[in-house]
């Protein structure tokens, strides 16, 4: 751990042994809810560093046994995590920590034991947790308590002035339809009383108040539009800013100017700070009741309610219960692959008429609460995902635990082999995934664990919604597995630049990658890795962008080369020449040395579009595009041995070195044994010079003597 | 003959629709997009000719498409959705959708 990375006044190392004594349980003592936000006791950390929190989930109302927290790892970043907990004795919890944000922080720990001194004044109430895993010292912290609620949210509601205030409901009764669980208490709820169940310390802002509506005149249609309530928002909310707070405006109005068929929408979608403001219609279909529905005003006044809560539900980033697995490449991603829908769920965030027996079904079950993903995701997921005003709509909606490993067992990293990850203007990014048996045990791993095929790979563009990488080309391999020892890593190259969906890392700017490996039973998640792309240096490399970013290009620099894609081949060539010592041109030369260097079968089908139909029947014939040995041997020269540092940088080590093998060994076949032991020698001598893994080197052949023919390794072995 | 609304609902992402009547071309939009707050991307009312009305929905860039007849002797409110795996789905319900 670098533990520079943290304050020494933020950090407490306790003794090795350090536990809790459970013989302090409390025979007799009345047990009092201890869920709720504590906050660090004691602390001598600098103002402008972030207070350590920590969120106890394990009693009160819909417990999610979970524990969740934010660490200041110094005065400009913090972590936060997240635990699932089990009871381990008299006010004691204890669990693994398998969400960590960033993934990269240093913060090893992996386990948490927490214990609350209890007491029937919650201000003297205290928490104490033992940080221990990672093989490092554990890490005890002291918490006061602070509030039995997770977060602060602040609601305004205000209402259109010709919509009659009785129709605006903010409370209802619950027994006031017979459809109801037989079980449900009976009271007044109100909204504020859902989301402070859900968690919040709800407060109003301002006051509840009436929007003129100044629309007498002919031909205004009285309904809105999303552009008018968004501009109604800023000036008739007292909290209106262009920033994130837990702060969250309400409007009622009659309906929407799309009609009676929609019956409220979070309509802040526009502008930089999403979730500000929602809307809800309530002479849209909400007010109208089943046909032959017993209580059809209580029917009315529920919906009302409902169709509000559920709204406001959107405000903190909640996807609708059916849309919770939609992801990339189409849709902005959930925090973690493995999100499941919950087309059932008795959910504020489910359609009643949509579920199986219709609403009837839905409200004999609806507790009036959220599912437990959602509160979840309310309570515990990073605040930035859930406040208004923060993460776009639908960006990071909804969270869910993954099947991820927190200690031990496997861990990926993605990273570039250079000293920052900072990528040129036009220069192919590459990246090295390294897979490591972490565990004391051998573990079993599909031998080709690392091919694309198994992985899910995001690219998220600062201030952009991520993206899914997706490859030209999927393999299909024969299924078998390999041991990886303790300790033991595979590595592979992770070409990250384009695939079918287009250049997705190519624009200068801040990214950040993130790769979910599918294994059997589990997914390996890495870090997120930042990396940049830096700006053009030139009009040169400007203008050669508009042809460079093409798909053609992306297939060759891919698929090392191409005797066809004349577009893309010419634009590589031309970038040679314009561009000669830039790192765009490893890459270039090595794709047109690759597919110059040995004869190329091509497929002919003659001239234009032709309806589909087989190649035999169309005439088809293949002939051989024959190689080029002089030019090769000159692209491949220039590409990997000119300056051999660079371009096993800019390659990235293991497609480096699968390039420069691949060479030697066409050198051999060619005659020129000399030549591939001369090559052979100048890879290793490279990859040492850059400190490459002993394991890798002992697999280059070395010329002293030991005559060995330089052998073909496979791209993605260590 | 009677009265037909077809929404498009869920699952669409940026793409071309062209929605066909009877073999007529109803309604064409390109980059078309669920609002996923309500669930709904685009609403397109007709009237139909024939008490059955041949319906197509096609999705230009994933050359899928859907072909199915509605019974609209009485009001019809047709929903279509891009399921999961790309192909369409629809249902029919004699009331309108509604979205919040």
């Amino acid at each position: 751990m670098n533990e520079d990375m943290l304050s020494e006044d933020l950090l407490e190392t306790g003794n090795l042994e350090e536990t809790f004594d459970d013989t302090e349980a409390a025979a007799g003592t009345p047990r009092m809810p201890v869920s709720g936000l504590y906050t660090v006791v004691k602390s001598t950390a600098p103002p402008r560093a972030a207070r350590e929190e920590l969120r106890l989930d394990v009693d009160g109302r819909y417990p999610q046994m979970t524990a969740s927290g934010v660490a200041p790892l110094s005065l400009s970043s913090r972590i936060q995590w997240i635990a699932s907990v089990t009871p381990a004795g008299a006010n004691r919890w204890t669990g693994g920590i398998w969400f960590k944000e960033p993934a990269s922080a240093p913060f090893p720990y992996a386990n948490v034991d927490i214990k609350v001194s209890n007491t029937v004044f919650p201000h003297l109430r205290k928490a104490t947790v033992i940080f221990s895993g990672g093989g490092v010292p554990k890490r005890v912290r002291s918490f006061k308590f602070a509030s039995q609620y997770f977060h602060p949210v602040e609601f305004e509601f205000d209402r259109a002035e010709n919509l009659a205030g009785d129709k605006a409901v903010t409370s209802m009764n619950t027994h006031d339809h017979p459809n109801r669980p037989g079980t449900l208490p009976a009271e007044n709820l109100t909204i504020d009383e859902v989301f402070r169940r859900t968690g919040f310390d709800v407060r109003a802002s301002g006051g509840a108040g009436a929007v003129p509506m100044a629309i007498a005149a002919p031909g205004v249609n009285p309904n809105w539009s999303d552009s008018e309530m968004h501009d109604a928002m800023q000036t008739f909310w007292s909290r209106f800013a262009n920033a994130a707070q837990w702060s969250l405006w309400v409007f009622f109005a009659s309906l929407h100017e799309s009609g009676t068929g929609l019956g409220g929408i979070m309509f802040d979608d526009i502008g930089p700070n999403h979730r500000q403001g929602t809307a809800i219609f309530e002479d849209a279909f909400i007010a109208n009741a089943p046909a032959g529905d017993p209580a059809p005003a209580a029917w009315v006044r529920r919906m009302r309610f409902w169709t509000a809560v559920h709204e406001m539900g959107h405000s903190f980033n909640l996807a609708h219960s059916w849309q919770k697995a939609l992801g990339p490449p189409s849709f902005p991603p959930p925090w973690l692959p493995g999100l499941a829908n919950e087309p059932e769920a008795r959910s504020f965030m489910n359609y009643p008429y949509n579920v199986a027996g219709g609403q009837s079904a839905f409200f004999s079950d609806f507790e009036f609460r959220f599912s437990d993903g959602e509160l979840l995701f309310m309570r515990h997921a990073p605040a930035q995902f859930v406040q208004q005003g923060n993460a776009d709509w639908f960006d990071h909606h909804g969270f869910q635990q993954a099947a991820v490993e927190a200690d031990g067992g496997l861990k990926l990293v993605v990273r570039a082999n250079r000293a920052k990850p900072v990528f040129d203007f036009l220069e192919p990014v590459t990246l090295e995934l390294k897979l490591t048996n972490t565990s004391g045990q051998p573990r079993i791993v599909p031998e080709h664990a690392l091919d694309a095929g198994h992985m899910t790979i995001i690219l998220k563009k600062q201030g952009r919604p991520a993206r899914r990488l997706v490859s030209y080309a999927q393999y299909c391999h024969q299924a078998a597995n390999q041991a990886l020892n303790s300790g033991e890593s595979i590595y592979a190259s992770l070409y990250a630049s384009s695939g079918v969906n287009g250049w997705d890392l190519a624009e200068p700017g801040n990214y950040h990658v993130q790769v979910c490996l599918h294994l059997p039973g589990q997914d390996i998640v890495s870090a997120p890795m930042a990396m940049k792309v830096s700006p053009p240096r030139g009009y040169e490399e400007e203008n050669l962008a508009q042809d460079f970013f093409s798909d053609d290009v992306g297939r060759i620099l891919t698929f090392d080369g191409s005797r066809c894609l004349e577009s893309g081949l010419n634009t590589l060539r031309e970038t040679c020449e314009r561009l000669p010592d830039h790192r765009v041109s490893v890459h270039a030369r090595v794709a047109l040395g690759e597919s110059l260097g040995k004869n190329f079968k091509q497929l002919n089908l003659g001239e234009g579009r032709l309806p589909l139909r087989s190649a035999g029947s169309a005439g088809g014939t293949v002939r051989v595009a024959k190689a080029k040995a002089d030019d090769a041997r000159k692209e491949l020269v220039s590409a990997l041995l000119k300056r051999p540092d660079l371009a096993a940088e800019t390659l990235g080590h293991v497609d480096y070195k699968y390039y420069v093998d691949a060479f030697a060994a066409w050198l051999e076949a060619n005659g020129d044994r000399k030549e591939a032991e001369n090559v052979q020698a100048a890879l290793y001598k490279t990859l040492a010079a850059r400190k490459v893994s002993a394991k890798v080197l002992d697999q280059i052949p070395r010329p002293a003597g030991t005559a060995a023919s330089p052998k073909k390794t496979a791209k993605a072995s260590a | 003959m009677g009265q037909l609304r077809i929404d498009l609902q869920e699952g669409f992402a940026g793409d071309t629709v062209i929605v066909l009547l009877d073999g007529k071309e109803l309604f064409q939009e390109a980059n078309l997009r669920t609002r996923l707050q309500i669930g709904l991307a685009k609403s397109i009312a007709a009237e139909a000719d024939q008490a059955l009305a041949n319906i197509e929905i096609r999705l230009v860039e994933r050359e899928v498409s859907a072909a199915f007849v509605v019974d609209t002797s009485q009001p019809a409110f047709v929903g279509v959705s891009v399921e999961p795996g790309g192909g369409l789905a629809h249902r029919v319900s004699r009331e309108p959708f509604g979205y919040v």
